[in-house]
Parts: C-alpha cells; structure tokens; sequence
C-alpha cells in the first residue's frame, strides 16, 4: 500500500530550507522564509506521491531541493538509499522533471528534434548515430510520430507539447519524474490524454513520480500517497485510499471541502476556510495552522502537533486528530 | 432559424429576477467577431445567440480559444484591434450596444455592465493604491461626489466585499495585497457604483487557491443575490459553473453547442463535447484509482481551418459522416431551454452519468 516496500527511489530526510530576507534596506536584521522546515517521506519505483497544498507552502521548494537546483540547509535526499549532495551528471539522469506550462518550457528557437537529442548528448546515453531512432523512440512513448521532428514548439497544441516535454524527461531513462503541475495548464478535453499517458509510462517503465498538484480529485485517481503541505511541513501523510476516506487534520479537510464538486445538486453554501495562509516570515506559534483552525485550542497555541502515526500509514500533525472522526 | 427567434431562448425564465421588465437583460443576437488572418479573416465568433435574463448566473465554460473571453469583450465593447465585430446585435436595456457611441458606451460600461477579470496581478495598476484605483470608478462616473463621499463610499464597499480593516488598505498599493483580496479589490471596483446590471467575471477564481476560490465564489452568490444582477461568469472549469450558475452555455470553436440549466445540463448533457468534458472529469470513487480516464481524442481544431460542418466532427464518438462533416448543425430545442447544436442529438443514447461519488468530504 504505502510506498515503502524494500527500497525507495528516493528518499527524503528532515529536509530544510531557509530563504533569506530582509524586510527593507533599513531593517538590516534578517528575515527568513522557511520555505520548507523539516520534511521526510519515500517513494518507491512504479509509485506516485502527490504533494498537496496552496500555493507559498513549500512545494515548488521541495521539487528544487530534490533535484538540487537548491542545497538544502539540513537534511538528506536520497537516491537508492546512497545521499546526494551535490548535483552529479547521474543524479540529473536519474531525477527529471516535467513542468506545469508546456508553453514556457520548451526552447522556442530549437526544433523538437535538438530539444530530444539535448539530453542524450548531455548524459551520453547513446552514439551519435543511435541519436534518431532514439528521439523517434521517445516521440513514440508519448504518442506523437516522427513527423513532429523538424517543427518548432509554437507549431504544436499545447497537449503536444506536454507530450514532447514528457518525451524529454524520459529519453534518459530517468527513475524519477518530479511532474510540478502537469495538467493544470492544458485544456480540460486535454488533460485525461495526458494523465492517462503518465500512468500508462508509469506501468510500462516502472517509474516513481513526485506528483505536485492542488487538484485533489486528480491526486485522488493518480497517486498511491498523499502528502499535505502546510507552511513548509508535511502536515498529513497516508496512503490514497485511507486519506480519502477521512482525512485526519482539519486543513486536509477544509482542502477538501473547498475543492468544488462538479454537481449542481451538491452545492456548498458557505466557504469553509475562513482567511488566509499566514505569511511564511512570520509563523504563528505552536501550530502554524492554528489561525485559520476551526478546532483551535489553547494547546495549539503553545505547543507545536509532532507529526505523529494516527492509524495505519496515517500520519497527521493535530493535538486533535483522534477527534477527528468523519 | 435560431437567428431570428433568440428570444425563445430565454424561457427558462428569470424567477429571481427583481426588474418587472419582462425579457432578458441582455441579449446577444448572431454575433461575428473576426480577426485577420493570413489566409483570409478568422472568425473566433460565430452566429452566437445568447441571453442573460434579470438576475441570473449564466455560466459559460469552453476551452481556450474557444472565444469565450472574446464574448466577454465583445459586451463590453473591448474587443483588440485588429478584431472587429462583423455582424449581429448585443441588445442591453433595449439598446443596442454595437451601435452606441464610444461616448454612450463609456458610460455604461463600470457602470451599468462591469468586468472582473482572471489576473488579479496584472489588472490593478501596480503604481497607483488601492483607494485610488477603486475611487477612480466613482469619479468618472458620479462626478457629483464629493472626495470624501467617495472615500465613505470605497469603504463601505471595500467592507460589503470581505475586506478586513478597509480604512488601512485604501492607502496600500497591490502588491502588498494576497490575491485573494487583490480579487476583493477587482470586485469592489466593478460594483462600486452601485448600479451594475450585468457583471461579466472571466475566469475570476482560476489564479486562486482553492480555499480562497470557494471564498471568492461564495462572495460572488452573495452579491449576485444582494444586489439582484445578472451575472455572465466565464470558466474553463465545470466544477466551479455546477456550484454557482442557474444556467450554462457551452462553447466550442467559436460557437454555442449547448444552452441548459445548471441541473438539466449536468443531469443530461446532450451535446457530444458536453458529454465528454463531463467523463472527462476525475470524480473521487468514479473509477478505480491509477485506471485510464475518459478522454476526448484529438485537439481543439484550428479556427482558420474549420471544416464546412461540425467543428466538434473528428473529435466526435457519434459522427454520422456526410451530414455531419458537410452541414453545420443549428442550434434546435431539445427540451424547454435545453438547445443543443448536434444532428444527431436524437440518436444518442440516454446519458449516462459517471458512477455516483463516494463521498469523499
């Protein structure tokens, strides 16, 4: 069920990040934004984590540290169980990437065929005479033919270029695929297309995916863990099924009851979360999700909830979650 | 032909309607907005016959580039050159709006039809406060308002929009607001004048956290009802119409293939392209967890290169071929206020909703 049998693709430990900053050119005092404060979790091949939250809560942080395009300031990130530490041409193999706007990222002036053959001669995973059949094998794992070759990007519908920019994760042969948003960009008709193509490559290749999303019904169908996210730390963590069937902190249930549902019958009359996430430089004390709680007490005001087990696989960060019972 | 019998259109009468004006507030007569193209002039808009009665929320959900935010700027008398509107009628209050003068027109528009668009980011001035920005609407048009009663006024506006210690934020700029109340900024502004009859929202949750979203939605209900306008509220997400609007249209390339009710349309969507977005939807317990979902084939087509029938045609599970590839459909009755522009409406099977949802909340 959970994604920790034997060895995890990767694996992340008390992984913490401080941003820097300084309120005005006066106040020479530092401020920081702790972007991500102390996060752990695993993911194992043929296995999707999907990390939740709002924007400004840490996710985007998080893909960065994974992929060390920023060095975390305490913890580990492990590939295989071995720690990384810097960003070696394997791990960069290894660990790919596929982002939230096809429009943005892919080279407008390349053609899609420099845009394939780019990371096979970076990691010199064939010869150069391979290089064709390689590019033609990868546009045929993501459902497009040879012919889009020697077009630009801006040729392409927006799906297409999903598709190439999933072609490119993949042509090195990676173990794991941060996907930041994949769909949110793409055209409803469009989206199915694309999800269904990621877990069909999932299946084929047995590959992990770091899956960040704020959309809860498409975690719901992809992902085999879901991680919520709450000002930098990982405030509920358990595998799909038993988080949506009761999840066990109030902001997993306020996201949840916020998502809209696509019924008129259903309609909700009143938002449930009242305010909004506090600023990152300056924490609330004890629980950081106190001042939007419904179910805040005194203790959560003193004393900051340890992310602690609450059943099965079920992790949940609240002094109250045994309460918490749908 | 629909062209000349829009009004039937509006039979799903306006119950919640305050105005003893029979007929719709606003209607939309077989409008045409072209663009240049290189290959001859585009059309993103199409034949579109559209009413929004007295106080109602009509959703409009479509794809990118399907022209729906072309309509949006098509009432409001916004449309970028070099587009033009080439044909038809936007008939408000019993005027014609493309016949209006630019003069006449900037009277109406922030004040009787306001927009509140997607970007609260980029749509507020980010060198001018807030205040400034929101008393701007008053002074262009209730000159008679003296600096202070339009202070008082953004105020108690800023207030009614969920705006906390409104006082203080008159005097900040943008960028020091969250989103959520740039948005309740954006809102105050289109309502300030206290008059508005029709407001035009383009995708006004979608750069939104969810949370935030089901608050601005919900501020959204509130005022239609307060202020007992009609509102045209324009999104790609089908979610967001099924928790807010009375009635839906849909777009697709340029024209309305279905008008209905919020529930007869989510109940039994006829149009095939309606059909699939509703499959098309992940619903929690729908289905087993990592199986395919339903997909629409194929991509938005091309607007410079539609076929002489139906644009939905390659996309479409139940395409009888030469009628529906040659003959453009027209816009029939299938139900009262349900319309549907398919040939082959009859032919279909009976709606199948994805299985119900276990509740997930």
């Amino acid at each position: 069920m959970t994604a920790t049998p034997g060895n995890p693709v990767i694996a992340v430990k008390n992984l913490v990040k401080h941003f820097a900053m300084r309120r005005s050119w006066s106040q020479r005092a530092a401020v920081s934004v702790r972007a991500v404060d102390g996060i752990s979790f695993e993911i194992a091949a043929g296995s999707t984590l999907a990390l939740v939250g709002e924007s400004g809560c840490g996710k985007s942080t998080t893909a960065k540290l994974i992929l060390q395009l920023e060095r975390p300031d305490s913890g580990q990130v492990l590939l295989d169980g071995e720690p990384i530490t810097k960003p070696t041409p394997r791990l960069r193999q290894h660990i790919q990437m596929v982002f939230q706007d096809p429009y943005a990222s892919l080279t407008p002036h390349f053609k899609i065929r420099s845009i394939l053959r780019e990371p096979l001669a970076i990691h010199r995973v064939c010869r150069r005479r391979e290089m064709r059949d390689r590019v033609a094998a990868a546009l045929d794992d993501v459902g497009l033919t040879a012919e889009v070759m020697p077009r630009y990007p801006h040729e392409l519908s927006g799906g297409q270029r999903q598709r190439v920019g999933i072609a490119r994760a993949l042509a090195v042969k990676p173990r794991l695929i941060v996907c930041d948003e994949p769909v949110s960009a793409l055209d409803v008709s469009i989206r199915s297309q694309i999800i269904n193509l990621l877990l069909d490559l999932q299946e084929s290749q047995g590959l992990a995916y770091l899956f960040i999303s704020h959309d809860l019904d498409l975690v719901a169908h992809i992902s085999d863990v879901v991680a919520v996210m709450y000002l930098g730390k990982i405030v509920e963590q358990a595998p799909t099924e038993v988080f949506f069937a009761g999840p066990k902190h109030p902001y997993s249930q306020a996201l949840l009851a916020s998502s809209p549902v696509p019924d008129p019958h259903r309609r909700v009359q009143f938002a449930p979360l009242r305010g909004e996430i506090a600023s990152p430089t300056d924490l609330p004390s004890g629980c950081r999700f106190r001042t939007r709680c419904p179910l805040a007490i005194d203790k959560c005001a003193d004393t900051e909830p340890p992310l602690r087990t609450v059943g099965a696989d079920h992790l949940s960060a609240c002094h109250r979650a045994d309460e918490l019972n749908q | 032909m629909i062209a000349t019998t829009p009004s039937r259109k509006t039979e799903v009468a306006a119950e919640s309607g305050d105005s003893p004006t029979s007929g719709p507030l606003m209607e939309i007569q077989a409008l045409e907005v072209r663009f240049p193209g290189n290959r001859g002039p585009v059309t993103v808009i199409d034949q579109v016959d559209l009413a929004i009665n007295h106080g109602e929320i009509l959703g409009l959900v479509g794809e990118s580039g399907c022209g729906k935010s072309m309509l949006a700027r098509s009432i409001l008398g916004l449309v970028p050159t070099p587009g033009k509107i080439t044909g038809g009628r936007i008939l408000f209050e019993r005027d014609d709006l493309l016949n209006m003068s630019t003069q006449a027109m900037r009277q109406i528009r922030g004040d009787r039809i306001a927009i509140v668009l997607q970007e609260p980011m980029t749509s507020l001035d980010p060198v001018f406060t807030v205040g400034n920005q929101i008393t701007e609407v008053l002074a262009t048009h209730r000159p008679e308002m003296t600096r202070h009663e339009r202070r008082a006024r953004a105020i108690q506006m800023m207030e009614q929009v969920g705006i906390q210690f409104p006082a203080n934020r008159l005097s900040q700029y943008p960028h020091e607001l969250s989103g959520g109340i740039r948005q309740r900024v954006m809102i105050a502004i289109a309502l300030i004048c206290g008059d508005v009859r029709l407001l035009v929202a383009d995708e006004p949750t979608t750069a939104l956290d969810v949370t935030i979203q089901a608050q601005i939605l919900e501020l959204f209900v509130q005022l239609q009802a307060k202020h007992s306008m009609a509102m045209l509220l324009i999104t790609h997400d089908l979610s967001v119409i099924a928790q807010t609007a009375h009635r839906v249209a849909v777009m697709y390339a340029g024209r309305i293939v279905e008008v209905a009710g919020a529930v007869p349309l989510f109940d039994g969507p006829l149009h095939p392209y309606t059909r699939g977005l509703m499959h098309s939807l992940p619903r929690a317990g729908a289905r087993p967890r990592k199986s395919r979902m339903a997909a629409i084939p194929g991509t938005v087509p091309n607007l410079a290169d539609l076929p002489p029938g139906c644009p939905f045609f390659d996309r479409c599970a139940h395409r009888a071929d030469d009628l529906c590839l040659e003959t453009m459909p027209v816009l029939e009755q299938a139900a009262r206020g349900h319309w549907v522009r398919c040939h082959r409406w009859r032919d279909l099977a009976p709606y199948e909703p994805p299985s119900p949802q276990t509740a997930a909340s």
